[in-house]
């Protein structure tokens, strides 16, 4: 017997005897070694947060992780982060081209299951390798608040709250044991900055997390400034204690 | 053209009314001087909450509102909602502006409620324009006159049958292409009904 894929982890479109692609999973892989990104649906809109590590000299005002596909969506990813832009890229498009033929804004979960479609396609053709980003596409639309996960099989899930990236596992249990539906944005947005400190190495300040919000009232996607997410960072470290190893 | 032989004329009007749309048209179909027939419908359910009535060729009409209605079905089964009457109409407008140099002879009324009552008029190249009141085919002029004479803003439903149907019989009086009775299409939120009313 070869090591573990006997060469079925070299071809995206062959199955091994035990039914796995291989590299769809290598690609959920990078997913999970990527750096931590939530979303949370609260009463009031939707929160995207991520972490990101700049280096000390670079310009950290441009957020890598987190994107605006239309004036009402926005996308935050983990991952293998120029993947996300190709597919920000086409979203962006998309979301365009469906306003033009149904002169109305596209829908959070039209832009999601078009995104999973693509990922699935590169499941499925040789010569290509599957994205190596999962996406969190949020927004607020004609159903109101919305939020999906997409992963490089081409599954699209919709969430209350989700987290991907490293450390995703522990944040997830955090996030369902302390998400409630009835949250202001104001809470999903401290639930959000405690669930970067809690993955993250880094258990104070807010260089390394970025934020933004979609709020049902205005219907349009904004970024959130650094002395604002210091409040909800002081709300979070305060309510959820995340400072302790097992919180 | 030979086409213009078959290029019946007819007279369609639509009208909003406090939480809802009336539109209607006319039953003739004549070729020249032949009355082909005398009980042709001309007015179209696409969804539940939104219709359209059509002058011009009547293939063309019938072509376009088939194609619509199937559009409509899977439109509605990818957003999981109802369809809002801008969004029927746009889609209304691409197909025929996708035709832009061999077009569907048709002029249309598009009508419903989804949230507020809406009426769009679009031309055979598929322009969209939004409207209170509005009138197509060779009765046209006189169907509006009455109309821009009568309507108000926040009429109520029988008030608007009324004027809908008065438009459409004035016309019926001074065109010889359009008669024989007239279809009215009622949307409002709890659905369409139809009913024919004698001209």
């Amino acid at each position: 017997m070869l090591p573990a894929a006997a060469g079925y982890d070299r071809a995206i479109t062959v199955f091994s005897p035990d039914g796995r692609l291989y590299q769809v999973e290598y690609a959920i892989e990078t997913v999970r070694r990527g750096t931590i990104a939530v979303g949370i649906r609260s009463k009031d809109g939707v929160v995207l947060a991520v972490e990101e590590k700049p280096r000390k000299l670079q310009s950290n005002d441009v957020t890598q992780k987190i994107f605006q596909v239309d004036d009402h969506i926005g996308i935050a990813a983990a991952g293998y982060i120029p993947d996300a832009r190709s597919q920000v890229d086409n979203a962006r498009f998309f979301s365009q081209s469906n306003r033009l033929i149904y002169d109305e804004p596209v829908e959070v979960e039209t832009v999601a299951k078009h995104l999973a479609d693509q990922c699935q396609q590169f499941t499925q053709y040789a010569g290509v390798r599957p994205f190596g980003v999962a996406l969190i596409i949020s927004g607020v639309d004609q159903h109101g608040s919305t939020l999906y996960l997409t992963d490089p099989s081409g599954t699209y899930i919709p969430y209350e709250a989700v987290a991907i990236g490293s450390g995703s596992d522990q944040v997830t249990d955090f996030l369902e044991k302390n998400y409630k539906p009835d949250m202001s944005i104001e809470d999903a947005s401290a639930l959000a900055t405690a669930s970067i400190y809690l993955a993250s190495d880094e258990k104070q300040g807010v260089k390394h997390i970025k934020m933004s919000h979609v709020k049902k009232d205005t219907k349009k996607l904004t970024k959130i400034q650094e002395k604002e997410i210091e409040k909800y960072a002081s709300v979070a470290l305060q309510k959820y204690k995340i400072d302790k190893p097992d919180a | 053209m030979a086409y213009f032989e078959y290029m019946p004329g007819a007279t369609a009007v639509g009208l909003t009314f406090n939480g809802g749309v009336v539109i209607a048209s006319e039953r003739r179909i004549a070729y020249g001087n032949f009355l082909v027939s005398k009980s042709t419908k001309k007015t179209f359910s696409i969804t539940d909450y939104v219709g359209a009535a059509c002058a011009g060729l009547v293939a063309d009409m019938q072509i376009l509102t088939l194609q619509m209605i199937a559009l409509a079905k899977i439109r509605k089964l990818n957003i999981k909602r109802e369809i809002p009457p801008n969004s029927l109409a746009k889609m209304m407008s691409s197909l025929m502006y996708e035709r832009r140099y061999f077009p569907l002879l048709t002029q249309v009324i598009v009508g419903g409620v989804v949230g507020k009552p809406e009426i769009y008029t679009l031309d055979p190249l598929g322009s969209v324009l939004p409207d209170d009141y509005a009138a197509v085919g060779t009765g046209a002029e006189m169907a509006l006159g009455v109309m821009d004479n009568d309507f108000k803003e926040g009429m109520e439903e029988k008030e608007a049958v009324n004027l809908a149907l008065k438009a459409i019989r004035s016309a019926i009086m001074r065109d010889t292409a359009s008669g024989d009775g007239v279809d009215v299409m009622v949307i409002d939120k709890k659905g369409s009904r139809e009913f024919t009313e004698k001209s």
